[in-house]
């Protein structure tokens, strides 16, 4: 590694730079009979438009795919495009899955106690609700998140009575 | 006939040539041409792939980086800044410095231009013409014929492997994978021109930078078997030959050190920092790995089983690599096996999961089987010469030696052409695991704040400007226990008699707040501390592992910014690389121009004797 420093290493990688930049071969030297030239032209001019047509018909379709629309703002006594009845129906949905997961968690003694790993076990069954809810309601899972957001913040009551936690386990992966 | 030992660099071959030799392979070598294939081919044979473009997979990774690549494109678009930070993850942790992270990868550009679920949908369809092309490349640069090659890019391109990682979300594997073979063929036809080793490394750098955890240490073992095979192969050539392998593998080494330094220095320190929990000791049977392979692949098994007996260095040098790499995908069996050896290197020490060394496999089982192919469209010509009673077939008029060559073609497509077509077309369901069902996330515009999160649904939160507190990562930055996901302000006074503070601004890498003390006092931040963010008041401390600043009494206009200086220094030195290669690559172009117009000028002045010239 040493020799690297020396002059001579030096010089022999200046000689290397400069081999490099003057031995730039195109990729393959150009032909020399006009034939084969104006073929090689023509067939990489066909093929060019041959590939913008594919990539217009495979991929254009798929650049043009339109968002979905936002969410609605706040309007009146509506909020993220529902009533304020319909939000607490969902959050109690919501928040029984929540409430049944962590009794459970408890019950079998999940995972051993490991705590970060019962968040995850809840993480998958409030994913599973969430979707399940907004297709009854007809809502998207955005709107779902953002209910239960409004939920936690707003400390509404559970099924339980009591309001949903608003802390989450730090992540602490298992060792195994 | 050239079978066994043509030129590294025969990827162009003279539609016309003189000699005859092998010409068909030029109906092959229209670059745009094999490209609209490619993706025709996968177009028809994978629909699902260009289905519900903005959805997204069902499983729950595809969800996480799809929530890594929206906070990205928030914070470069929205905010102006470099993504240093990602708040929106795990009440924040390192953005392009995180292992996961394909902030700096060129593919990148396209979640810029486009929404970040297509612009995923059409990482994967290039990262499998990549994968395709590359396999074409690599194949042709180690002699193997035009029809060989395009059976090595159907069997690369098309692999069993590719779906599992596509429907698990791992679309960076696709790109890096598909971008290997690049390198490899870079390294070889960069022994005999140098600048082929600069396109290499770039090659490389993209892979890494590409979240390549897997591909690029993967693409570095590549290296290392092709350059020691190809030192041995270059031994014999004469005196000091051998070093001529090892030159192109160092240029392309310190291309891609300097282009990846940007992700690479930063993402060592951050490992050096916290280093990654799960590292199981993983095994696996030989014919758990071999299972990887269906019963499709075995006509393709056989041909690459065959083609030690062309007697050729390539064969042999893939059938090595078969071996090595499929021994590595069986994993930590042994104290001495390859890859718990391998795992000592500081570097590759993160790798785990040794089973998808298998597509280094599928890679050289592939060309190995171009070999064959080649060889034995390579003999139809000598044998009918040899019918003919002549020692060579350049004894022969040259009508007759395009006439056998065509026939020699002709007889490989008629053998295996149908097999290798219907090898992809019955590969091609194993795809419809993939399937974009997953309803993409909907806008919603409001300040930013922290909501308690779903890793699950992560891609959910950053498109209502809001972090998920519940997170996985495979190496975080440590988290705090004391972050909420109900604070009326996210930014506040530890005691609220102490202090008011008021939120001017926020954005991912800066908050400006105007506090307001009766004495001195602690304002916290809802996330994560971490020691690079400085505060243009006060000092910056962890409470509780949240980020907080304590400030002397007084009205201040506190900055709290996320500076990395390695980070700055990092990108600065990449970016300097990538001008340099860029100037480089102008210059080389406009060389290549001159010689093409000098070319046609020649062609178009003198007579077309040459073309009859025997």
């Amino acid at each position: 590694m040493s020799a690297l420093f020396t002059r001579a290493g030096l010089r022999a990688a200046i000689a290397t730079l400069a081999t490099t930049l003057r031995a730039w071969a195109p990729d393959g030297a150009p032909p020399k009979s006009a034939l084969a030239l104006v073929l090689i032209a023509s067939a990489n001019l066909v093929g060019m438009a041959v590939l913008w047509r594919t990539v217009k018909q495979t991929l254009g379709p798929m650049a043009r795919t339109p968002e979905p629309p936002p969410v609605p703002q706040r309007r009146g006594n509506e909020r993220f495009g529902m009533t304020e009845t319909v939000r607490r129906d969902v959050f109690r949905e919501l928040a029984d899955a929540e409430i049944n997961e962590r009794r459970r968690a408890i019950t079998m003694n999940t995972w051993g106690g490991h705590a970060w790993s019962r968040e995850d076990d809840l993480g998958y069954v409030q994913r599973a609700r969430a979707r399940e809810v907004a297709a009854r309601y007809r809502l998207t899972l955005t709107q779902m998140y953002l209910v239960l957001d409004e939920g936690i913040r707003e400390r509404w009551p559970g099924p339980d009575g009591e309001p949903l936690r608003a802390t989450s386990e730090p992540i602490s992966l298992r060792s195994e | 006939m050239k079978a066994n030992n043509a030129p590294a660099d025969a990827l162009v071959v003279h539609p016309l040539s003189p000699s005859g030799e092998r010409w068909t392979d030029w109906l092959f070598s229209v670059v745009w041409l094999r490209l609209a294939l490619f993706l025709a081919v996968i177009h028809e044979l994978v629909p699902w792939l260009f289905q519900n473009p903005r959805n997204l997979l069902e499983y729950m990774d595809d969800h996480q980086f799809y929530t890594w690549e929206s906070a990205n494109k928030l914070t470069v678009l929205r905010y102006h800044q470099l993504p240093a930070w990602n708040p929106y993850w795990c009440g924040g942790t390192l953005g392009v410095a995180a292992p996961e992270d394909i902030f700096f990868a060129p593919d990148n550009l396209l979640r810029l231009f486009f929404d970040v679920g297509i612009a995923r949908h059409f990482s994967v369809i290039l990262g499998m013409v990549l994968a395709a092309e590359g396999a074409f490349r690599l194949a042709r640069a180690s002699g193997s014929s035009g029809f060989a090659a395009m059976c090595a890019a159907g069997v690369y391109g098309l692999n069993t492997i590719f779906p599992l990682w596509i429907s698990n979300g791992f679309f960076n594997f696709i790109v890096g994978f598909g971008l290997m073979p690049w390198v490899g063929w870079c390294l070889i036809v960069g022994v005999e021109r140098p600048a082929y080793r600069l396109l290499g490394g770039f090659f490389l750098a993209w892979i890494f930078l590409s979240a390549g955890t897997y591909p690029a240490p993967y693409t570095l073992m590549l290296v290392g078997v092709l350059t020691l095979s190809l030192s041995v192969s270059y031994a014999k050539r004469g005196p000091g030959q051998w070093r001529k392998p090892f030159e192109s593998a160092i240029v392309l080494g310190v291309i891609f050190a300097l282009l990846a330094c940007a992700k690479f220095i930063p993402l060592m320190l951050f490992l050096k920092q916290f280093s990654r929990t799960w590292n199981p000791v993983e095994q696996f049977q030989a014919g758990m790995v071999l299972s990887n392979f269906t019963v499709l692949h075995i006509p393709v098994l056989v041909l690459a089983g065959l083609a030690p007996l062309t007697r050729d260095r390539w064969s042999v040098i893939f059938t090595i690599a078969i071996g090595f790499f499929f021994v590595m995908a069986m994993g930590d069996f042994d104290p001495l096996s390859p890859y718990h050896l391998i795992k000592q290197v500081p570097l590759f020490k993160q790798l785990r999961s040794p089973e998808r060394h298998i597509i280094l496999v599928f890679l050289f089982v592939s060309l190995s089987a171009a070999r064959t192919i080649t060889a034995i469209e390579d003999f139809i010509p000598k044998l009918l010469a040899s019918l003919l009673a002549r020692k060579s077939a350049h004894e022969l008029p040259v009508a007759l030696r395009y006439a056998f060559v065509l026939c020699g073609t002709l007889f490989v497509a008629a053998l295996f052409g149908p097999r290798f077509a219907d090898l992809a077309k019955r590969c091609a369901p194993s795809y419809a695991t993939v399937l974009y069902s997953f309803e993409p996330p909907v806008r919603f515009e409001q300040q930013f704040r922290q909501h308690r999160g779903n890793r699950r649904d992560g891609h959910v939160f950053p498109s209502i400007n809001m972090g998920s507190i519940y997170c996985i990562t495979g190496i975080p930055v440590p988290e705090s226990p004391a972050l909420r996901g109900d604070l009326p302000q996210e930014e506040f006074a530890q005691d609220p008699a102490s202090a008011t503070v008021r939120r001017v601004s926020w954005s991912p890498n800066e908050i400006v707040l105007d506090v307001n003390a009766s004495r001195r006092a602690r304002v916290i931040v809802n996330q994560n501390h971490h020691s690079h963010w400085r505060a243009s008041v006060g000092t910056v401390v962890s409470h509780e592992r949240l980020l907080a600043v304590d400030v002397p009494a007084g009205r201040h206009r506190l900055v709290l910014r996320f500076v990395d200086r390695a980070l700055q220094a990092s990108v600065a030195v990449s970016l300097v690389t990538l001008l340099a290669l860029l100037a480089f690559g102008a210059y080389a172009s406009a060389r290549w121009a001159r010689a093409w117009a000098r070319s046609l000028r020649t062609a178009l002045l003198s007579k077309p004797a040459e073309e009859t010239t025997p």
